[in-house]
């Protein structure tokens, strides 16, 4: 076997186009899923008994079963009920409602870590319930949870591949397209895979800078 | 004091982890040159065994029978294969898009799964004299949003064509049908489910690998366009250079066409005689 990346270099462009794709159902799902994870976390501490049960059913069963199957659920079973999902809205909404039942779960962890104090003197202040989840629990949150949070998304980003299954153009798909045509598949993927260190990289810089950005987190990237 | 509890130590290990990192990253290259090479006929017939691609998501090509193992044509060929060369049969599991990727890394010597003889593949693998004929044409049903009677009504915005990534209907469609919009799936289940649930009108694929499996699907009323695109060859891929393997299969395949085993088997499992039968041919 002889390796040819000059058989290759035509397809960069196109796999590039798809990173940008990759990129983007990573950024939207995971911020989406880190609003939702944020909601039941305050319902699993301050809300009352039958919304507690609600989220715990859901993040258990979005914890419990795989991603793919869930995304094959939307985009197969949904249109047995007269919904038809664009294999875009389907991976997007896939990733997003099982992003916010792992974030429910990290970010749990961080209403419990919070100081009593801290609580105390927001409610001190005259801080309503949101504006304390917001300003108090949520920097604390992005600070103290930060390599999990950057860990779950690089998970994420990672797991944009499955939606080359659902004939989304992304990363994979394409490399996959290129490959069909050039079977250079030595060659493809291993761009590929310098393609997603490249994705991850971006994304734990992103997530760095939005820390800063949003909450003043002084923490440390890599 | 033991200084490897040291936390101050952690750079070091870091960097000798990145270098380790940089000379797997390395080696890689090297692995892949030397690792995959195919084996040739004597390393097959010494090993006892003949490890054969076969795709069981294309029926009656391939398909998991009732004790769920692989069978079908495909199956049947490989199987009496073996049995000429006197050695074991592994079936090893491929997919349209990874089967000629498994006969590059060297899992598999010989590749069935209906692979048509184009020049883009010959380029990367070798073939034997060809197996079948298949004929390839467009695949719509009734409840298509647009409706398609002839080739020139796939050229057309509205039309949602779907295909599985790497078969042969992708570049015919880029050529033929640039303005259909096109969404490529992973298997063939998924896409005569995607026509069957209204996600896409038409497909582009080979007749004898679909119309038996689309069949299974209820509650569609399917439909081959008469007009067809084209026929084509199909032979047995192995990797490239691997003519010591060829050149024993190209025989074999000959005598199976001779003493009826293709006709036979091909009839038995498709229910019908071959649309465009092989000619014989004794030298190649």
């Amino acid at each position: 076997m002889q390796l040819q990346y000059g058989q290759v270099v035509q397809y960069i462009p196109d796999l590039l186009a798809g990173a940008l794709v990759a990129l983007e159902i990573a950024v939207l799902a995971f911020l989406a899923g880190l609003v939702i994870g944020l909601f039941c976390a305050s319902v699993l501490t301050y809300g009352r008994r039958p919304a507690r049960i609600a989220v715990r059913i859901y993040v258990s069963f979005f914890t419990n079963t795989p991603q793919l199957v869930q995304i094959f659920f939307l985009f197969f079973a949904l249109p047995e009920f007269g919904i038809l999902l664009s294999p875009y809205q389907a991976v997007l909404l896939g990733m997003t409602i099982n992003a916010g039942a792992y974030l429910t779960e990290i970010q749990r962890a961080g209403f419990q870590s919070i100081h009593r104090a801290e609580v105390e003197a927001a409610e001190t202040l005259g801080f309503s319930r949101f504006q304390l989840v917001w300003y108090v629990i949520a920097p604390h949150i992005v600070k103290a949870l930060y390599p999990a949070l950057s860990n779950h998304y690089i998970l994420m980003t990672l797991g944009t591949s499955m939606a080359a299954i659902f004939g989304v153009e992304e990363v994979t798909g394409r490399a996959l397209n290129a490959n069909a045509i050039s079977f250079r598949s030595f060659e493809i993927f291993s761009l590929t895979a310098l393609i997603y260190i490249g994705l991850t990289i971006i994304a734990s810089a992103l997530l760095y800078a939005l820390g800063r950005w949003l909450f003043r987190v002084k923490a440390k990237a890599f | 004091m033991n200084d490897t509890s040291n936390p101050r130590k952690s750079p070091l290990v870091t960097r000798r982890a990145a270098l380790g990192l940089a000379a797997g990253a390395a080696a890689l290259p090297v692995l892949a040159a030397t690792g995959a090479a195919a084996r040739p006929l004597e390393d097959v017939l010494s090993s006892q065994t003949l490890r054969a691609g076969i795709n069981p998501t294309l029926p009656p090509f391939g398909l998991f029978n009732e004790r769920n193992e692989i069978d079908g044509f495909d199956a049947d060929i490989a199987r009496e294969l073996a049995r000429m060369m006197n050695v074991e049969l592994e079936i090893v599991q491929v997919g349209s898009p990874d089967r000629i990727p498994f006969l590059q890394a060297d899992r598999i010597d010989i590749v069935l799964g209906a692979i048509t003889r184009t020049v883009a593949r010959a380029l990367v693998i070798d073939y034997t004299i060809p197996l079948h004929t298949q004929t390839v044409a467009v695949l719509t049903h009734d409840g298509a949003a647009v409706p398609i009677n002839t080739l020139a009504d796939l050229n057309n915005g509205e039309v949602r064509l779907v295909q599985v990534r790497g078969t042969i209907g992708v570049p015919w469609i880029e050529a033929n049908a640039p303005d259909a919009q096109l969404t490529l799936l992973d298997n063939y289940p998924d896409t005569f489910r995607a026509m069957a649930q209204g996600r896409a009108d038409a497909m582009v694929d080979v007749v004898e690998s679909v119309v038996i499996p689309m069949q299974q699907v209820q509650g569609v009323e399917w439909r081959i366009l008469d007009e067809t695109i084209s026929n084509t060859w199909v032979g047995i891929g192995v990797q490239k250079g691997n003519h010591s393997l060829r050149d024993f299969l190209n025989i074999a395949v000959f005598e199976l066409h001779r003493n009826g085993f293709v006709d036979a088997t091909w009839e038995r499992w498709f229910g019908v005689p071959m649309q465009t039968p092989v000619p014989l041919n004794p030298i190649f």
